[in-house]
């Protein structure tokens, strides 16, 4: 294989953030009939403060990715019947670092999970929960930034699994 | 080479990757893990006790091992039906826990999701998903459900799996201390 063959798959293969988003909705539930998202602010639980507001952030990613894709959002505090409520908090974020993982692969590794829970915003049932768990584990110098791209694959990861749950019929 | 020592040590080669694999496996590199590591040590004795019996049904969603690395430790169902009929048998929060026989209630549970991922160079963090729901046996009726979500991060030596099968456990024994402490708060029998 050529150099730059194997630059190119390296690049495309280069900083994967590994994980599967889950969305699991009560046995009985549809979400079909809620028009509107209320998002609540994602918490801090990881027990740590960091260089930035990762929680901050991470929610603003989660409601503007949310209206990016259709969905209707309420004001916090202002819930109505057909609004759906997301409760969301972040349990792990790990910074990592791209160096160390050039080096060592699986040392430096950048981890996110947000776990959260769907509520119905008048009567206050769990309708459901969800999970995004991400983590970069290689990829070395090419997954530079991974610290600040993986909290928009998290968002990205919430937001497609809502909007697509509430399009179901 | 002759045509025959060529065979000969083909045929080597080969035993000797069988036999690599069946250390391999025999050496618990690819497993389930065992229903005692996934028992939590429950701190207290449960709030309130329900006098009734239960029952666990089969547990569903568990995940076969296989040979993909982050794969090779697994919690699987029966696995999971033992460490959670061990549980409510330590929890003392029914009357009994029935192996056999009828029961007033049935305890399913139901493995949405396991997903352990690379946290460092010999560290793991699992994260598990488990629906839980406690119905009537006679009358069919949904008396509780709950889906817990949990995550251990654990370290391990190289060359093992232990920091998948560790942080397996832990996710597993916070998942069902959660769902206990739940279960004795939430449900009321008259």
């Amino acid at each position: 294989m050529g150099r730059g063959a194997l630059a190119l798959v390296m690049l495309l293969t280069a900083g994967c953030a590994t994980g599967q988003p889950v969305i699991w909705v009560e046995e009985g539930v549809s979400l079909s009939n809620y028009h509107a998202v209320e998002v609540r602010a994602v918490a801090n639980e990881t027990g740590h403060t960091f260089d930035f507001d990762v929680a901050g952030s991470l929610t603003d990613k989660v409601r503007s990715k949310l209206a990016e894709r259709g969905v209707m959002l309420s004001e916090v505090g202002r819930a109505v019947e057909g609004t759906l409520v997301l409760i969301t908090s972040l349990t792990t974020y790990a910074p990592g670092s791209a160096a160390a993982r050039w080096v060592v692969p699986g040392a430096g590794t950048t981890e996110c999970i947000v776990k959260g829970a769907l509520v119905d915003g008048q009567t206050g049932a769990q309708l459901g929960v969800l999970l995004s768990h991400r983590s970069v584990s290689s990829g070395g110098l090419f997954s530079v930034g991974a610290d600040q791209w993986i909290l928009d694959v998290v968002a990205t990861d919430i937001a497609d699994a809502v909007a697509n749950t509430l399009r179901k019929r | 080479m002759s045509r025959a020592g060529f065979i000969g040590t083909e045929t080597l080669g080969r035993a000797i990757v069988v036999a690599v694999a069946i250390a391999g496996l025999a050496a618990g590199c690819v497993a389930t893990v065992s229903p005692e590591l996934m028992v939590p040590k429950l701190s207290a004795r449960p709030a309130a006790r329900i006098d009734k019996t239960v029952a666990v049904a089969k547990v569903t969603g568990g995940k076969e091992p296989s040979l993909e690395p982050m794969e090779s430790m697994t919690i699987g169902n029966e696995q999971f039906e033992a460490a959670l009929i061990e549980t409510l048998d330590a929890s003392a929060l029914f009357r009994s826990v029935l192996r056999t026989g009828t029961s007033d209630y049935q305890l399913e549970a139901r493995i949405v999701s396991q997903q352990p991922q690379r946290a460092g160079y010999l560290t793991v963090t699992s994260s598990l998903i488990v629906n839980y729901r406690l119905r009537e046996t006679g009358s069919g009726r949904d008396v509780w459900h709950e889906t817990i979500i949990s995550q251990e991060t654990a370290e391990g030596r190289w060359g093992t799996t232990d920091d998948i099968k560790k942080s397996l456990a832990g996710a597993a024994q916070r998942n069902l201390a959660e769902m206990v402490e739940k279960l004795s708060r939430d449900v009321r029998v008259q």
